[in-house]
């Protein structure tokens, strides 16, 4: 494998947000608000250079690599890391990273506070970003935590509702959820006497009871991450109650960590001692994909709906991942990118809606596609493309993973997993009809421009990767773990 | 062939639906003008294809597609055969002339971008679905035109019913569709390729060694028959077909009668004859899967027939004939043999024409008269001659008099159930075709004979009122006489002949005696039934109808089957939903998490008392800590030493 030669990428993949966070506060202190705003998207948009100038090397197997000596005693160096795995899910975090904040120019206008709100977004981002670039366990973790403190603040102070007690239980419920994973990290330093990533391979071919029980924690810390039934109570609070565009962040991104953190540890590093715990991650992974669909089905809150889907569709990457099998593990990454994708979407449409009526119940709701087409059909593409259509995004996911699951010999489950995309087009449909078809009971306009322009652009993307999915599909491929 | 026609086919359309909203920002004309040209051209490729499939050859077409982990990839394949153009003609074909009858019937109406933007992407899904030799790439264009229905069938979203009825059909066939991603990925996973005439070469080379699996071909078949039973409306998954008139008349024509619902029995078809070829893998092997087929075909084809003869809906009534002939395509297929595959896809061609022919004349009609219920029509012949004389050939057709097209198919898929003898087939399709001579008949002479029986005034043309329905402009009755001459002159033998010779099908086939004088009698019992019931009015039906009131009723509420569905899968599901979410999601789970959220905080309000602020404590902290570093330091050199 080549390793890079160009220093500098990943530490400025981290860097430039983290550290120019305090300078776009000084900005918006000393200057104006709306320029901190310009300069935050500008530094988060950076990174998309930075992305495009590693993919050479990327796609043609590379990995791009800054090292420094750091703990030799624990066999850990201050490294990071993009390869073919990380780098699809950095991307996502760029793009959506950028497209949200773009958006909330104009949304978040009239708010207090804005240059606390966007230095607290770099932060955010730059946090995600370190999770996907560690080269070992413990740097995983500091990022993990660093990530959660300005998402916490950014829902405290600008969430809706009752912020102060959904932010506190976003909060500690994650933080249970982290407890067991570091709980799960020490003990496997502990086993293996180190937690780089390298060291962790070798623990690939090994199920000791040690090993399971590391496994077992870790899944639990992932599970809370991603939200899985029964650990999802603080999700749909959190992103319901989230102004949108910190929603699509998180439901787009932010879960995508525990997607990664899956990916990583337990299929790609400690596949076997996880093969022991199954079939309940599975089973685990069915029960949030109905629960997830039937809740959403209820909900008359236009996010709430969205949150719910993210539960479910959460279950299908758990499913993916856990029938161990190569097609399902490029499936559940690349469902990573398709659903984050179509969830930026639908919760910026769901501002959209929001900003332009500060309305957000469907049943009040009604007849917008009238005086809205464009949010319209940006909800009804995200919708789509996460039930599973053809030729979104979403679909090439979604069948990737079903085979992994035939494939694996898990038939009777998967046919239960692939029945449930008509629970996610009626939930959705119900939501859509309800909310945009109907007389029209608003007079609303479209947003402005710079929200519409984020929303389409989504649009675009998700319908270019569902048609053109092949130079995606090829990075993530080779990322596949050799074990599966 | 043209050039590339088989990606042009299929890409003009599909692609070029995207620029439809932009051509009807030039100017409405340019937008209907632009969506017939797209639709057009798409035949035109379509049709050039016709020569390389004559007498049944075959021609695969492959590009790169999808990578895959460990170096492998999907090709996306297409398969240019007999079928595979046929159907890629009639949906191009058909869908320009409905696309150009659509300009006065729509002329009218709003969200005419949407309209012919959903109209021109269905043809070119459509024409995908059935050019795919790549089964993903099939149920790409299976999934397109499921969307464009949803989409067209809720056109008029302003309607409370045309928005349930778009919501009922997506949902329900994707309940199809999920049974027949499942056979498609099982399919793949087992033989390792999405490949139809991949996976049929290894079917048949173990097929040859005897180690044919019969088991998990049985599963696949079963699998996909699903997704063909949930997109031709057939029981149990039929109940959104009629709900989806509320959709314009024109999508009714092209979608609900002479493509998309097509793509059920088009599945069942290409699989008995490319993936598992009745002529290798016989009868015999599969007998289950065959058996089910015939057995939904039969039930449906004759319970359709009975919901047809009691329905008021001008269009609906045609939707349970729908529902009925494609039922009989299917039986026909079910016997697995050149006759009935070669009857199938007759009956398909021919239904084709007359159904879209039918809907095309309802949406004339409608066009006049502004109402669906046949109760307030009546006597329109005088009125509206064109439309009659084309609906009289459609009825006939329909019915299958000679020399008809229907007449000549539906003689092909009766013979072939003859030859089979299988007894239960033959009589159900018996029953069902004198019942469809009579549900023609009752609809003809409900819409054209008699006297008008409405009472309302309907056109405001600039301000003075013409009481009486008119003809309909020429750009919608052209469509019309271009379909009745098809349909009329589709089954003549010379035609049968060059339809039999391009299909490449070896077997000679012969109509015997005993199926001529089957259909003789049906003709018989049907005609005479009709000529009583709604010509000569000897037997009154209204009399009837009391007669049996408790049976009609039945009838009439469609079996109850909606009702029932209605009751477990909407309100029960939503109930339950609510149930779960009150008593549990909210009743347990809710609560156990803000338990402990609770005791995380009571905790972090315990381990506050130790943050007390001053300066002073956190030195001594400080130096506590240092203190105890040191000791352990200490104890260890002592150790060491």
């Amino acid at each position: 494998m080549v390793e890079s030669s160009i220093p500098g990428i990943t530490l400025a993949l981290i860097g430039i947000p983290l550290l120019m966070s305090p300078i776009a506060f000084l900005i918006g202190r000393l200057v104006s608000p709306r320029l901190s705003a310009l300069f935050a998207n500008g530094t988060v948009g950076s990174q998309l250079i930075l992305l495009a100038v590693s993919w050479p090397r990327i796609s043609s197997g590379g990995a791009v690599t800054d090292s420094f000596p750091w703990i030799p005693e624990l066999g850990l160096t201050f490294s990071f890391k993009l390869d073919q795995l990380s780098y699809p899910f950095v991307l996502v975090t760029s793009i959506i990273g950028l497209v949200a904040g773009v958006y909330s120019l104009r949304y978040m206008r009239g708010h207090q506070r804005l240059e606390v709100y966007y230095s607290l977004y770099m932060m955010f981002v730059s946090g995600i970003t370190g999770v996907f670039l560690a080269t070992n366990l413990f740097i995983f973790y500091i990022f993990w935590e660093l990530m959660l403190i300005p998402s916490y603040f950014l829902l405290l102070i600008w969430g809706t509702g009752d912020a102060r007690v959904i932010s506190f239980k976003y909060f500690a419920l994650t933080h249970v959820g982290a407890l067991s994973l570091l709980a799960g990290i020490i003990w496997l330093n502990a086993l293996l006497g180190s937690v780089s990533y390298d060291v962790l391979l070798t623990a690939s071919g090994q199920s000791r009871p040690e090993l399971v029980l590391a496994a077992g924690l870790i899944f639990i810390g992932v599970a809370v991450k991603m939200a899985v039934v029964p650990f999802h109570s603080w999700l749909p609070d959190a992103y319901a109650e989230a102004p949108s565009p910190i929603s699509a962040v998180m439901g787009g991104v932010m879960v995508n960590t525990g997607i990664y953190a899956f990916a990583r540890i337990l299929v790609g590093s400690l596949s076997d001692a996880f093969a022991v715990i199954l079939p309940i991650p599975i089973i685990l992974g069915l029960i949030a994909i109905y629960w997830g669909g039937a809740m959403a089905l209820v909900q008359t809150d236009i996010k709430r709906v969205i949150a719910y889907s993210s539960v479910s569709q959460m279950g299908y990457v758990v499913f993916g991942f856990s029938v161990l099998h190569a097609l399902g593990f490029s499936g559940a990454v690349f469902h990573a990118v398709t659903h984050g994708l179509a969830k930026a979407m639908l919760f910026l449409a769901a501002g959209s809606i929001i900003y332009s009526t500060k309305e957000r119940d469907v049943n009040r709701l009604g007849g917008l596609t009238r005086s809205m087409p464009i949010t319209s059909i940006t909800f009804l593409v995200g919708a789509l493309s996460i039930a599973g259509t053809p030729p979104l995004a979403g679909f090439f996911s979604e069948w990737l993973m079903f085979s992994g699951g035939f494939a694996s010999g898990y038939t009777l489950y998967t046919i239960v997993a692939v029945a449930a995309t008509a629970l996610t087009l009626s939930y959705f449909l119900r939501a859509f009809t309800r909310a945009f078809l109907g007389s029209q009971r608003l007079s609303v306009s479209e947003p402005p421009v710079e929200m519409t322009v984020s929303t389409v652009t989504l649009v675009l993307l998700v319908i270019l990767i569902g048609v053109l999915n092949s130079p995606v599909l090829s990075v993530i491929n080779g990322a596949v773990p050799p074990n599966l | 062939m043209l050039p590339y026609a088989p990606w042009l086919a299929w890409l003009i359309p599909l692609v070029g639906s995207t620029f439809v909203p932009i051509a009807f920002r030039a100017s409405k004309r340019i937008g209907e003008l632009y969506s017939v040209l797209i639709a057009g051209s798409g035949s035109t490729f379509a049709v050039s294809m016709v020569t390389d499939a004559w007498g049944g050859r075959s021609l695969l077409i492959s590009a790169p597609w999808i990578p895959l982990p460990a170096g492998r990839s999907v090709e996306f394949t297409l398969l240019i055969d007999p079928l595979s153009v046929l159907m890629a003609s009639i949906a191009t074909g058909i869908g320009t002339l409905i696309l150009i009858y659509s300009i006065g019937y729509m002329a009218h109406e709003e969200g005419l971008p949407r309209y012919y933007f959903f109209m021109t992407f269905f043809i070119g899904g459509m024409a995908l679905l059935v050019l795919a030799d790549n089964l993903l790439v099939l149920y790409i264009g299976w999934e397109i035109v499921g969307l464009c229905s949803y989409a067209l069938i809720s056109f008029f979203y302003h309607k409370p019913e045309a928005r349930l009825a778009g919501i009922k059909a997506f949902v329900t066939t994707r309940v199809g569709d999920v049974l027949l991603l499942s056979s498609v990925l099982i399919t793949f996973v087992h033989f390792g390729s999405f490949s139809l005439t991949e996976v049929s070469r290894s079917i048949e080379s173990a097929a040859a060694r005897g180690t044919l699996d019969s088991g998990i071909l049985t599963l696949i078949l079963a699998l996909a028959f699903g997704g063909a039973v949930g997109k031709s409306a057939q029981i149990p998954l039929h109940v959104w077909l009629p709900d989806a008139m509320e959709g314009p008349t024109p999508v009714s024509a092209l979608i609900h009668a002479a493509t998309m619902v097509k793509a059920g029995v088009y599945l069942v078809a290409r699989y008995s004859y490319t993936l598992v070829p009745f002529e290798v893998v016989g009868r015999p092997y599969l007998s289950q899967w065959y058996d089910a087929v015939l057995i939904i075909g039969g039930l449906t084809a004759f319970l359709a027939a009975t919901m047809g003869l009691v329905m008021n809906d001008i269009k609906r009534i045609i939707a349970y004939s729908t529902m009925s002939q494609l039922a009989i395509m299917f039986t026909a297929l079910s016997v697995a043999s050149s006759v009935g595959f070669f009857g199938g896809v007759f009956h398909l061609l021919s239904h084709s024409l007359f159904k879209a022919l039918l809907f095309l004349a309802a949406g004339s009609v409608i066009h006049a008269v502004v109402t669906n219920n046949v109760d307030e029509m009546g006597g329109l012949r005088r009125y509206m001659p064109l439309t009659f004389a084309t609906s009289l050939i459609g009825v006939l057709s329909l019915s299958g008099v000679p020399p008809f097209s229907g007449f000549f198919s539906k003689d092909v898929v009766l013979e072939a159930l003859i030859s089979s003898g299988n007894l239960y087939g033959i009589l159900i399709i018996a029953a069902t075709s004198i019942l469809t001579i009579i549900y023609g008949f009752r609809w003809l002479s409900a819409v054209f004979l008699g006297e008008f029986r409405s009472k309302v005034v309907h056109h405001t043309n600039g301000g003075h009122k013409t009481s009486a329905p008119h003809e309909s402009p020429r750009v919608m009755t052209v469509p019309l006489i271009i379909l009745a001459a098809l349909a009329a002159v589709a089954g003549l033998p010379p035609i049968e002949e060059t339809f039999h010779e391009y299909m490449g099908i070896h077997d000679h086939i012969k109509v015997s005696p005993l199926t001529y004088a089957t259909t003789g009698i049906i003709l018989a019992v049907g005609l005479s039934v009709s000529y009583a019931f709604f010509i000569s009015k000897i037997v009154s039906p209204a009399a009837v109808r009391e007669r049996f009131s408790v049976l009609h009723r039945v009838v009439v509420n469609r079996y109850y089957m909606d009702h029932v569905y209605e009751m477990i899968f909407v309100r029960g599901l939503i109930g339950l939903s609510s149930v779960l979410r009150r008593y549990v999601e909210e009743g347990v789970i809710d609560r156990v998490n803000y338990a402990a959220a609770r005791w995380f905080t009571s905790l972090v309000n315990v381990l506050r008392n130790i943050q007390t602020g001053s300066s002073n404590l956190n030195v001594s902290y400080i130096a506590i800590g240092i203190i105890i570093l040191l000791v352990v330091l200490l104890l260890r050199l002592l150790g060491a030493l």
